[in-house]
């Protein structure tokens, strides 16, 4: 792929090399107040869809957890309790102002001992094969440039029988509550981003970004391509999030 | 079957409501520390559902799978065998769990696993003093400190306290009156009652007097115009 070659940042394209840089700039912007934002604009319902994430992880004491695009550190502070001091999680995120935010809140929350914290991009992780029990990757894979890549990243360094989770938004599966959810994400969700993190671009691109992200199928399809065994997703809120479960043979 | 997001959301407030009350007492803490490292699968085959408890000395984590998504999960996942599985109906739990003399010998719950497991847990079950009235009241109090909440406290705990101690006996006696009432009013008040035979019965009879009327009436008034035809 050229770097001249276009890709999606949320409705506008840019160069595909450029896209990172624009990615990150949004999350150094809303880094600072990311759990506040999460909180108001899903009523707290993030935290019941990153719960049932968790559920599917099949996480044990000892277990090797990696969390990708883990920024503010919500997954990483439950698997550490989790995997036990016998076990590791790593938070990755390939922003530094998310991975600072996520550290500072772990680090606050006493969580430590068996959480370290690397700056990597999904497209290409820097962990040897075959190494971890378990990924998850929540509300981070439709800011990937290349998400085949990142996919086939993950696949590498899981080991067999491990399961990569992924959690993002996806396509409703009702065309009423598409309707409404299309009125909240490109009108309430801006002006929310400019009332709190006075920041309502950042917050338009995350409503574009998730229109212009696979649907449930697709995301499937190419979780299959990539090399897993078995992929299957459950829908959540009608479909508004979706979380894959792919397990690697 | 119930989605993701509600389920998670049940077993969250379970899950907090469990932390909480085990929390607010050493002595509980210790004992749930016995079972570190284990888990229990209930079982409940009638809603084709179960809840796998996860002990730990940090946690006590509760998930809601569904029949479906245990089979997929023992697919893929060699380790997913519980320790202990308890398996039954709703009417079985429920009666374990609210019937003192009611024992898992004679509830109809399978139970497998590992037996010393299962007694130990048992056994720590039934010990642990959670006293619910208690933690509400102390979470009333924390929620604002500087207010006297001794009235308000009091005035909804007051309900609370009804349903928690009394709410069985309440209903056990409100459906005995009822019952008894039913019983009572079937007895001597149903033999006043008229049955629709009778009522039909009764019409009918009084149709056949308002003829009979009817006709004497016409009879006495040609009797009548008659007599006053031959005076004339």
């Amino acid at each position: 792929m050229s770097d001249k070659e276009k890709t999606h940042f949320g409705y506008e394209q840019v160069d595909v090399s450029k896209k990172s840089e624009r990615v990150a700039d949004v999350f150094h912007s809303v880094a600072a107040k990311y759990d506040v934002m999460n909180d108001l604009m899903s009523g707290g319902t993030h935290r019941l869809w990153k719960r049932f994430t968790i559920e599917n992880s099949a996480a044990r004491t000892g277990h090797k957890i990696l969390d990708i695009a883990g920024g503010t550190g919500d997954l990483s502070a439950k698997f550490s309790k989790i995997v036990g001091k016998d076990g590791q999680v790593v938070l990755a995120d390939i922003n530094s102002s998310m991975l600072k935010v996520g550290r500072d809140k772990l680090l606050n929350m006493g969580v430590a001992g068996n959480v370290e914290y690397v700056q990597a991009d999904a497209q290409s992780l820097p962990f040897p094969d075959n190494h971890f029990n378990c990924i998850t990757i929540a509300f981070g894979l439709r800011n990937v440039t290349d998400k085949d890549e990142a996919l086939r990243s993950m696949h590498r360094i899981l080991k067999p029988g491990g399961r990569l989770l992924v959690l993002e938004f996806s396509k409703p599966q009702n065309t009423l509550l598409e309707k409404v959810y299309d009125g909240y994400s490109f009108r309430v969700l801006p002006l929310m981003g400019k009332l709190v993190a006075n920041d309502p671009d950042s917050y338009r691109y995350l409503a574009e970004s998730i229109r212009m992200h696979p649907d449930q199928e697709t995301l499937k399809s190419m979780a299959l391509e990539a090399g897993f065994a078995s992929c299957q997703y459950y829908n959540m809120t009608g479909g508004i999030v979706a979380l894959h479960k792919c397990i690697k043979a | 079957m119930l989605g993701p997001t509600f389920r998670s959301f049940i077993t969250s407030l379970i899950e907090f409501s469990l932390s909480q009350a085990l929390s607010s007492s050493a002595s509980n803490l210790e004992k749930l520390k016995t079972l570190d490292g284990h888990n229990l699968c209930i079982e409940i085959k009638d809603f084709d559902t179960q809840f796998v408890i996860y002990f730990d000395s940090q946690d006590t984590r509760i998930s809601w799978q569904t029949d479906e998504e245990e089979k997929e999960e023992q697919e893929h996942n060699q380790d997913s065998d519980y320790d202990i599985r308890l398996s039954g109906n709703l009417k079985d739990f429920l009666s374990l769990a609210t019937q003192k003399n009611h024992s898992l010998a004679d509830s109809g719950i399978i139970a497998s696993g590992s037996i010393g497991l299962l007694e130990k847990l048992q056994n720590t079950l039934t010990s642990l003093d959670i006293d619910w009235e208690e933690l509400i009241y102390q979470k009333l109090e924390t929620l604002a400190p500087d207010l006297d909440l001794q009235p308000s406290a009091n005035l909804a705990l007051a309900p609370l306290s009804f349903l928690f101690k009394q709410g069985k006996e309440k209903a056990t006696y409100s459906f005995h009156s009822v019952s008894n009432q039913i019983n009572e009013y079937l007895r001597f008040e149903s033999g006043l009652i008229v049955s629709k035979q009778e009522f039909e019965k009764f019409a009918n009879q009084t149709n056949q007097v308002r003829q009979s009327v009817e006709r004497l009436e016409a009879k006495l008034n040609a009797f009548l115009s008659n007599n006053s035809t031959h005076k004339k």
